[in-house]
């Protein structure tokens, strides 16, 4: 399956009233997306292992199985939108992950809107202050952090914007095509002036890249 | 030098040269104009006429005097030399200008009395000014006439007064205007004010911000319904606020009528309205909010009848027509489902008392509930995680409407016959001295998977309904009891719609589809029940069929009464049948009945069971 996705981004002091806007764009009232990710490295790529969540202060409870996402580096030539491949599965066994090496830990919480074929995720990312286990068998056993031990990624309070079409076949020019028209015709046109959507530069924090 | 005689301006406008012909005569005559000043003139006059010159003239001269020298000296540098020219140039530029504006304001003056004059106005510079708006007028001197001017001071003061009490008017016009205006904007407001404290959803209509509407349709409407949910909102001269024409002017209601053998014997509530001009805005757009709603349904629960003409529905002009079964027992029971025009003749009330009348408006609550539960699914579709894009049509869901209706019927007959049916057994199982008891079939409401109230509801509605009825029969003596169970299931989805199970003790089962022959199942099986019990009682050597109410004795060779006997029992349309080898007992509800009882018949026969 591939991705066409843009980003965006959205200040603490703005969100409630964005939230409300689109909430009478889109017709209908935001979904609840908590969510808990793992990453590991397998294969030379990273699979982001996540569940669904509910954070509480003393005891958050996981309230849905282990799904992965793993998504290929972004296909070059398409400066609009990224345009990546993406394999995403429902459920998975623990097993599998046992020995591999989890690269990253955090939480994501926020809201979700559907219009048409566009996926609309707004989110912030929490981290946890403790140290990244090696292997990612006791992440994926034990129960999530409780709201209490989380912090902010981004101080400022910060959320992103996901805007994402989905397509099953993405080498038929004919969706590909499809999922861009509609990605771009709601997220450019339809929205422009309440939020400014773009293609976000993946270099722009790697230190091993030179110039960025 | 000659003289110039300037004559007097004549009064009768004698026909005088041209002014070019002058002109051209007096530099002819003296030179360039840039010699002529006033006081060389006066000079020449008062040579001519010994006249002493003026005092200003002496000013003048000295003037003249000390610039001509200083006129005559030539410029010394390139320097001085532009800036005379520069100042020479700005005071002919000065002067044209001059001459000019007198050239123009005596042709305007005289454009009245001679139309040549207009030729020398220019437009650029008297452009908007037409001819003839400048006049003169020759006054003589005259003495100051009091009796006049007090005249005119008091004209005056009649004018302005006049003119002080217009503004005084028109500034009393605009305040009544702006009062009216008040007045307008007020009532406008208040009434916006009401309907949107209710709860409706005020909105802009027509892109641009020129007019308020209200929305009262549904958001998860669809087709045409989608476009007439918004209503925009006209104001009147008073400030009043009217929904646009078209809106909430007919409005029409579902009606559930329950009709039994062609008479209609019951009816759901639909409101009697009173003229539309009567009520507040809010009721207006209320009720066409319910028309909407009620136009829509019928409108899905058409396209659904379409498609189920299998089950027994039938669309007859604008009504539903739904069978109860599709039994032909009862052809002409049905319940009609119709949009009806409200109005005050065909508004009805509900009767409580009448069972008919209940189950109409519950038919008619039934059918509203599951459109908002079809909205709200649909609302849940759209707001799922969409599959990725792919080549897949997308099929258009019909709303689950009528088929629960349907099925809801089909199951009360079907609940209603089988409980009738073991009412008559268990009745005639009294007449034959056999007690039995029942339990009836209904229908409750399931809560599984949490869910509560309405959601139950109409969770219960869209699946299988299944109801089951028992019916007990007590053995002789101290016999245990043996149980019938006769189940009922009706679905909406599947196929088959609707079977009836019956079963007896020993679990096994008969299934059949209508209720004529789950009643004659049912009646094999009380009578296999019967037997069962009876072989029970029954002496040895005694076998009872499993699969017929017989009861066989085989030839026994040691005995003296060597044959084969055969017992058997039938249960069928109202009469039990006890068939012995010598003779036949039968047990009926109205007619006469053995003296001796079913089990006391079968143990006295069969003989007893050795203890």
């Amino acid at each position: 399956m591939h991705e066409v996705a843009l980003f965006s981004q959205v200040a603490q002091a703005r969100h409630d009233r964005l939230l409300q806007t689109l909430s009478g764009v889109v017709g209908a009232q935001p979904t609840a997306y908590t969510h808990q990710h793992v990453l590991v490295n397998k294969d030379k790529l990273v699979h982001d292992l996540h569940r669904a969540v509910s954070l509480q202060q003393d005891a958050s409870t996981a309230t849905g199985p282990w799904q992965a996402r793993i998504a290929s580096l972004p296909e070059p030539g398409s400066s609009e939108a990224i345009f990546s491949q993406v394999n995403e599965l429902s459920s998975i066994n623990n097993g599998d992950y046992e020995n591999d090496k989890v690269v990253g830990h955090h939480y994501t919480d926020g809201h979700r809107f559907v219009n048409g074929n566009v996926i609309i995720t707004i989110y912030r990312i929490f981290a946890t202050n403790t140290l990244l286990p090696s292997t990612s068998e006791i992440l994926l056993l034990s129960p999530p952090c409780n709201a209490s031990q989380l912090g902010h990624l981004d101080p400022s309070g910060a959320y992103v914007i996901e805007a994402i079409v989905r397509i099953e076949n993405g080498t038929d020019l004919k969706f590909a095509d499809l999922a861009r028209k509609e990605l771009f015709a709601f997220c450019r046109d339809y929205l422009q002036g309440l939020i400014t959507f773009q293609v976000p530069d993946r270099f722009a924090m790697d230190t091993r890249v030179k110039g960025a | 030098m000659a003289t110039l005689a300037f004559q007097p301006w004549p009064l009768a406008a004698p026909k005088k040269p041209a002014l070019i012909d002058i002109l051209t005569h007096i530099s002819l005559e003296r030179g360039h104009f840039r010699d002529i000043t006033e006081s060389s003139l006066q000079e020449e006059l008062a040579a001519a006429d010994g006249l002493s010159p003026s005092s200003s003239d002496t000013e003048d001269d000295d003037k003249e005097t000390t610039s001509k020298p200083a006129a005559k000296a030539a410029p010394s540098t390139r320097q001085e030399l532009y800036a005379v020219k520069n100042d020479m140039l700005r005071q002919l530029d000065e002067a044209q200008r001059q001459i000019s504006d007198a050239v123009q304001f005596m042709s305007l003056l005289n454009s009245e009395h001679t139309p040549a004059a207009e030729k020398s106005l220019s437009k650029a510079y008297m452009g908007p000014v037409q001819k003839g708006t400048l006049g003169t007028d020759i006054w003589q001197r005259m003495d100051p006439d009091y009796v006049r001017e007090e005249q005119d001071e008091r004209l005056a003061q009649h004018v302005k007064m006049r003119g002080l009490q217009e503004s005084a008017d028109s500034l009393l016009g605009a305040a009544k205007r702006l009062e009216a205006n008040v007045k307008r904007e007020t009532e406008y407001w208040n009434q916006m004010l009401s309907i949107s404290e209710r709860g409706w959803n005020v909105c802009r209509v027509g892109g641009r911000s020129n007019r308020l509407g209200v929305r009262f349709g549904f958001s998860e409407s669809a087709g045409e319904f989608a476009g007439r949910s918004v209503a925009a909102l006209q104001t009147d001269s008073e400030g009043g606020i009217s929904l646009e024409r078209g809106v909430g002017v007919k409005p029409r209601g579902l009606r559930v009528s329950v009709v039994r053998g062609g008479q209609v014997v019951g009816r759901s509530y639909l409101p009697s309205v009173a003229d539309s001009s009567e009520t507040t805005l809010e009721s207006r757009i209320r009720r066409a909010r319910d028309s909407i709603f009620d136009e829509e349904l019928h409108r899905e629960m058409l396209l659904e009848g379409r498609t189920m003409a299998a089950l027994a529905v039938r669309l007859k002009g604008s009504a539903i027509e739904v069978r109860y079964t599709i039994d032909p027992d009862t052809p002409t029971d049905r319940v009609e489902l119709d949009l009806v025009p409200l109005s005050a003749e065909t508004g009805t009330e509900l009767n409580p008392e009448n069972p008919d009348d209940v189950l109409a408006q519950a038919l008619a609550l039934a059918c509203r509930l599951l459109l908002t539960q079809a909205h709200r699914n649909r609302l849940k579709a759209r707001s799922a995680t969409p599959p990725p894009l792919a080549e897949r049509k997308v099929e258009k869901p019909v709303f689950e409407i009528l088929g629960p209706i349907a099925a809801f019927l089909s199951h009360n007959t079907g609940m209603q016959s089988i409980n009738a049916h073991l009412h008559e057994t268990s009745t005639l199982l009294l007449r034959a001295s056999v007690k039995s008891q029942i339990s009836r079939a209904h229908l409750g409401v399931t809560s599984e998977g949490g869910l509560q109230g309405i959601d139950a509801l109409v969770a219960t509605m869209k699946g299988t309904l299944i109801s089951t009825a028992q019916l007990v029969i007590d053995g002789p003596g101290e016999q245990e009891s043996v149980m019938l169970t006769a189940k009922i299931e009706t679905s909406s989805s599947q196929k088959p719609a609707y079977s009836f199970t019956i079963a007896g003790q020993r679990g096994e089962q008969i299934v059949c589809d209508a209720s004529a022959s789950a009643r004659i199942a049912a009646d094999e099986v009380v009578a296999m029940l019967l037997a069962h019990q009876l072989q029970s009682q029954a002496g040895p050597s005694w076998v009872c069929s499993d699969e017929e109410a017989v009861l066989n004795k085989e030839a026994d060779d040691r005995d003296e009464v060597a044959r084969s006997e055969r017992v058997e029992i039938t249960v069928a349309k109202g009469v039990i049948t006890l068939a012995l080898p010598d003779q036949t007992l039968e047990w009926t509800v109205d007619g006469n009945v053995p003296e001796i009882g079913f089990w006391q018949a079968g143990v006295k026969h069969l003989g007893e069971k050795p203890t």
